[in-house]
């Protein structure tokens, strides 16, 4: 026979799940991708110190798209901070509303630095400052893909009614993951863009 | 006495916390499983299944080092050294320690499951496939040379498309990646799903040492997926990052591999430590003495296990230090401390001779053999001898400290929770007998190469070559012998594993104790092996002993109070 709570001397200490072991799941994801990205900055900074010319002649760092995709990033952030904001006032539209455009912004990151890779005459193939850069993009690229899928899943959960103003977590981790994303886009424009 | 008496069906008023209605979609199967313990199992299964290949190669490499007659080419031998340290070194203990985690935290903690369970079963089939892939590497194409072994030189001789060398850097890519979803797992199920009343000083010490290595895990590993993306482009497009004309090349990959490497080989002492201790307190039958005190060593060596990065001197713009070895000696400082808080924790009267206990002696006495080493190889040093980095020797200090320590204290863990693992206790007589198997094979294996370091042998080279080789090649053979032990000691726990596992399913409840050490701690407080949700009710914990403490009460004594 099972021992029941009435048995037990000690009281139960059954609970529900804490709302925030989804934020506290992607956090822990978020420190590790932006370690991932901390650590090929550094190898940037690295081969860059003991380069005498950099970026190497022919390369040409548009202005124009860094910025474009930090505009994009910024919104693509703030949109998972406007879809807490709709899930946590119980306004399920601008919830689904904001965590679509997130997920389009998102997208539009990724076919943006695409473009720019393809466009950018740069192959991997040239010299380590190619290797670099292709390997930063990458990581990042494979950030937003990751971001994508969180918020389709949390918009496919705010659609079936699961997220809500009492249930909100999953809206939490979508805006922190996008923060964390989006951060980890503006250290690289600083690099890349700015620093060069 | 249990909390699940006879592995009842969940109550229905009853819910199992965070498990939506969308789980029961997938069925039950051993990719889809939702439940930790069979998770844990699969892990500890290819684990096994991972070091016996690992095991295998090694027996390779040292029958090539026995004889001036080359067995297998140099490319053939350093592909087959770089799956031998991946294959044992990435594939073998983190996945048991993962696995006796993955099965274990949850109940040590008064946890129906693990915070994200079918991440955790992405992560185990992501790492088997990963590992497979990397044996597959072998297969194909031109070689991927030392690869992880030590970052001495650069990790491929030319750049260019070499497909070994692709799959090589996309499973470890794999496996790494893995890694870090299964620590960001436990991670967040030991912080937020604890039994109410379980502050961090109550957790076990076997949970708080996987808390532990999980945030290390965090943080160390991204550094390797890193550093493998890099290898991968410029592998496979051939960009020249890691050519030897690119100034500070050489630098970026030695010191990714090793901001990754040097704690990731020491981590896994991390959760041995946490093991062991748990083993210790329980056959003890006695509180540890101490107990906020080991866990604080536990984070220490945690913490330490990052600072042997500086202790490595031959790698470029190395940190600077007085003493090199200092950092890596510090590691030692912890582990003694704690050896000492067992120490000070048995009374002989009151042990109880568990097999497990056998593992943790041999634990001891491998590390006092490496640190005892260590000193001698200091003073060789000290007086011109070559015995450091570069020699047989560092093979030997590997063999014995790295791996063998942490493997004997990884089975006898196993041997502890075996109950749990498996329903009922695994043989203790083959136990003992895989216990000597494994002592004896890796003493015999690490004398062979210390002994080589000695008499000024090489590490890292096909054949031996010189003067002295044929002195070099008796102390191969020695090596052989060590590692057919090393195998037959895997074998024997596969045998006995198998046996009880069988033997476990056709047993009444009543030859499956719950409890079969008159234990305290919460996995004790529900049957063997558990149900699926684990405990029908979750105790209010008021100690570190919670399940001694609701013993107590059930206690005519207890009772009556």
């Amino acid at each position: 026979m099972a021992t029941t709570a009435e048995q037990l001397a000690l009281p139960s200490g059954e609970r529900r799940t804490d709302p925030s072991l989804t934020v506290y799941g992607i956090l822990a994801l978020g420190i590790s991708a932006m370690v991932v990205v901390g650590t090929l900055f550094g190898a940037w900074l690295a081969i860059r110190s003991g380069t005498k010319v950099w970026p190497p002649k022919g390369v040409t760092i548009q202005d124009y798209f860094g910025v474009t995709l930090s505009v994009t990033a910024l919104m693509a952030a703030l949109s998972g901070w406007w879809a807490l904001y709709g899930v946590r006032h119980d306004e399920r539209r601008q919830a689904v509303l904001a965590l679509s455009l997130q997920i389009f912004l998102e997208g539009a990151m990724i076919n943006l630095i695409t473009y720019v890779l393809q466009t950018s005459g740069l192959s991997p193939r040239a010299n380590a400052y190619a290797v670099l850069y292709y390997a930063l993009n990458i990581a990042l690229m494979a950030l937003f893909a990751t971001a994508m899928g969180v918020g389709a899943v949390v918009l496919t959960r705010v659609l079936g009614g699961e997220v809500t103003v009492l249930e909100p977590d999953l809206g939490w981790a979508v805006a922190w993951y996008g923060t964390v994303v989006a951060l980890a886009w503006f250290v690289m424009f600083i690099l890349v863009y700015v620093v060069q | 006495m249990t909390l699940t008496a006879n592995r009842p069906a969940l109550p229905s008023s009853v819910s199992t916390p965070g498990v939506s209605e969308g789980a029961a979609v997938l069925p039950e199967s051993p990719l889809t499983t939702s439940d930790h313990k069979r998770i844990g199992r699969y892990y500890i299964a290819a684990a096994v299944l991972f070091v016996l290949v690992g095991t295998v190669i090694g027996i390779l490499l040292e029958v090539q080092l026995s004889s001036s007659g080359a067995n297998v080419t140099g490319s053939q031998y350093d592909r087959l050294f770089n799956l031998h340290t991946t294959v044992s070194s990435l594939l073998f203990l983190p996945l048991l320690f993962t696995g006796l985690a993955t099965y274990l935290v949850p109940l040590q903690i008064g946890a129906r499951r693990l915070a994200f369970p079918r991440v955790q079963a992405l992560a185990l089939w992501g790492s088997v496939a990963g590992g497979l892939l990397l044996l597959a590497s072998y297969t194909f194409g031109k070689p991927t040379g030392w690869g992880i072994a030590y970052p001495t030189a650069l990790p491929f001789a030319k750049a260019g498309a070499s497909r070994a060398t692709d799959l090589w850097a996309g499973a470890l890519m794999l496996v790494a990646f893995c890694a870090v979803l299964s620590a960001a797992n436990l991670f967040v199920t030991v912080v937020k799903l604890r039994a109410p009343g379980m502050t961090m000083l109550r957790v076990p010490a076997f949970t708080w040492s996987v808390l532990a290595v999980s945030a290390a895990i965090l943080l160390a590993t991204p550094v390797f997926i890193a550093g493998l993306l890099l290898i991968y482009l410029d592998e496979h497009f051939g960009g020249g990052l890691f050519r030897p004309t690119q100034v500070n090349g050489n630098l970026v990959w030695q010191h990714l591999l090793w901001l990754y490497g040097r704690p990731d080989v020491y981590l896994v002492i991390v959760p041995a430590l946490g093991g062991l201790t748990d083993v210790v307190t329980t056959h003890a039958r006695r509180p540890l003495v101490q107990p906020a005190a080991a866990k604080v060593l536990i984070f220490a060596a945690m913490l330490l296990c990052f600072g042997i990065l500086a202790s490595d001197q031959t790698i470029e713009k190395a940190v600077l230090l007085p003493t090199p070895s200092v950092l890596s000696l510090l590691v030692a400082a912890p582990v003694g401390l704690l050896t000492l808080l067992w120490l000070g924790t048995i009374r002989p009267a009151e042990v109880r001779l568990h097999v497990s206990l056998l593992y943790v002696a041999g634990f001891v006495i491998l590390l006092l053999a490496g640190f005892v080493n260590g000193v001698i190889a200091a003073s060789q040093h000290l007086h011109g001898g070559l015995t450091g980095a570069g020699s047989a020797w560092t093979v030997g200090q590997v063999h014995a400290v790295l791996f063998g320590a942490p493997t004997l204290a990884a089975f006898g863990a196993v041997y502890h929770w075996g109950p749990k693992l498996y329903g009922r206790s695994l043989n203790a007589l083959l136990g003992a007998l895989q216990w000597l198997l494994l002592l004896g094979g890796f003493l015999i294996s690490a004398l062979a190469s210390w002994l080589a370091g000695y008499d000024g042998a090489p590490w890292h080279v096909t054949t031996y070559t010189g003067p002295r080789s044929a002195d070099w090649f008796n102390y191969g053979k020695l090596g052989v012998a060590g590692g057919v032990l090393i195998a037959l000691g895997l074998l024997v726990f596969v045998a006995n594993a198998a046996l009880t596992w069988a033997r476990s399913r056709r047993a009444s409840e009543a030859d499956r104790p719950g409890d079969p050490y008159d234990a305290g701690t919460l996995e004790w407080a529900t049957s063997s092996p558990p149900p699926d949700q684990d405990f029908d009710v979750i105790p209010d914990v008021r100690s570190d002993t919670p399940f001694a403490d609701w013993k107590a009460t059930r206690t005519p004594a207890g009772s009556a109070a």
